[in-house]
């Protein structure tokens, strides 16, 4: 998906803003890495045309992005900054760690993924996603917090909602990744 | 005036709750977007702070463990009525106080009133059990005590320049004698190095990632009672303007009869005080990022010789040098 469709996903229909808050619960630090990288000067004003920013504690997030492979140690810590977050959240799993392990998923010190344990709302595949990706599954996760303030519920949309195949690994650099 | 209409109209309406909630909504508007220029930053939209508040609003209100939510509560709604009550009962130009109920004033009750919105965020830190909230908490106390001297210093001098303490007769003609404008001047200015302390507004998002930690004492607050912070913070800029433009700007327009000049004075000098608030924080908070800095600066021992020296200037003013 080009960075223009990712911006544009970004800002979606509901124009709500949303603040977000990242965990990671280890791992190699790409999707790390590329959630910083989404924080500096050069996507200062995608974030702002998007009304996204970092929350500084989760219990004023609207999101929680969720990376790295979740070891059994992390498990519970994990859990207790998701429930420090108010209802209405979404959850983000970040990265191919997020969602199945990726290259440590036959580690003993790991379960099954965080996307699975948590039930996370959208699922942002990639070995680190590109940090617009990032920002276009918020904008998903937007919408479907604007969705359950009619209905009352967040649905889990893993199944049917975006998954960008951005890669900055693959693309060489984040500008260039395409599907 | 009918008395009870001119308290309903006082409190829903005009200075209260309609025309305060704009102006507030209007001057964070301005504070954000210039601290964001003073920063280099994007430009938020206008209505980015409604939609904020109100998202903060339909979230769930989590109380952390051992804390009473009735505490919470409370403290949070006197984070919105105190800077509320302040608007309500400073003879702003128009207020139906006036001539409903005779209302006058008073300097020392309206400056107090500007204490209750960081003496409610102190709480909210102090009572939440969380080593972040009380560090942040710790840093807004110091602030917080580095300004309520020059700020009661400077009240208490340019009181001292008034036959009375009613508000609404510090309008004096503008021929004043020079050492009474010399104080005046002197205590303005001790008690504009207070105004970005009381009009302060807490940082919730990470504006830097190399302090992920909270900067704020409200890092435990959420849902409804996070939204009164954000309402009252916005409330309290106005109300932090309107008191300082009402002891120390108005006077000097003393001899502006005209209704039209002065609404205009008014409006032109809460707008000024915003920006400067505004440019104060956006321009200071790069220097201090990068420098330690001692427990007592220059910029917590200026604004209190500035007060020193109204005082001075005050006695000097009422019984010669």
């Amino acid at each position: 998906m080009a960075d223009s469709e990712n911006a544009e996903q970004a800002r979606g229909t509901s124009r709500t803003p949303v603040a977000v808050f990242a965990i990671d619960s280890g791992g190699c630090g790409a999707c790390v890495q590329s959630i910083l990288a989404l924080q500096s000067s050069r996507h200062a004003h995608a974030l702002q045309a998007a009304r996204v920013s970092f929350a500084q504690t989760p219990r004023h997030a609207d999101v929680i992005l969720i990376s790295g492979p979740l070891t059994k140690g992390a498990r519970e810590s994990i859990a207790r900054v998701i429930n420090a977050t108010p209802q209405q959240r979404a959850l983000i799993a970040v990265g191919d760690c997020a969602i199945d392990g990726c290259v440590f998923a036959n580690s003993p010190a790991l379960g099954e993924g965080a996307a699975t344990i948590f039930d996370v709302h959208v699922e942002i595949e990639g070995c680190p996603p590109a940090p617009l990706a990032i920002l276009a599954a918020v904008g998903t996760a937007r919408e479907l917090l604007a969705a359950a303030e009619e209905e009352g519920v967040i649905e889990d949309t893993t199944e049917d909602e975006t998954t960008p195949e951005t890669n900055a690994q693959d693309g060489a650099s984040e500008g260039s990744a395409e599907e | 005036m009918n008395a009870v209409i001119g308290v309903l109209l006082a409190i829903l309406v005009y200075p209260g709750l309609l025309v305060a909630l704009l102006v507030a909504w209007a001057l964070s508007w301005v504070r954000t977007s210039v601290f964001a220029a003073a920063r280099g930053r994007p430009v938020s939209a206008p209505l980015a702070f409604l939609g904020a508040v109100r998202t903060s609003f339909d979230k769930e209100a989590i109380i952390p463990a051992g804390v009473s939510a009735t505490a919470i509560s409370v403290a949070s709604l006197s984070a919105v009525v105190a800077p509320l009550l302040a608007l309500i009962f400073l003879p702003l130009p128009g207020n139906p106080l006036i001539n409903a109920v005779g209302l006058q004033g008073d300097i020392i009750a309206a400056s107090a009133f500007l204490l209750a919105l960081p003496l409610a965020r102190l709480f909210v830190g102090w009572v939440a059990p969380s080593p972040l909230t009380r560090l942040a908490t710790d840093r807004s106390a110091r602030l917080l005590a580095g300004a309520a001297l020059p700020m009661a210093l400077a009240v208490t001098a340019a009181a001292q320049t008034f036959i009375s303490l009613r508000l609404d007769t510090v309008t004096t003609p503008a021929s004043a004698p020079t050492i009474i404008l010399l104080t005046r001047a002197l205590a303005a200015a001790a008690f504009a190095c207070a105004l970005p302390v009381l009009a302060r507004a807490t940082t919730l998002t990470q504006v830097d990632q190399q302090a992920p930690l909270p900067s704020s004492e409200l890092g435990e607050v959420s849902g409804r009672n996070l939204a009164a912070f954000r309402v009252g913070e916005a409330l309290q800029l106005v109300a932090v303007a309107a008191v300082f433009v009402t002891i120390f700007i108005v006077p000097l327009a003393g001899g502006v009869t005209n209704t039209t000049a002065r609404y205009l004075i008014w409006a032109v000098a809460i707008l000024a005080v915003a920006v400067a608030v505004a440019l104060w924080d956006g321009l200071r908070n790069q220097a201090v990022e990068r420098a330690e800095r001692p427990p007592i600066t220059w910029w917590l021992g200026v604004p209190v010789l500035l007060a020193l020296a109204a005082l001075v200037a005050a006695a000097w003013a009422g019984r010669g040098p």
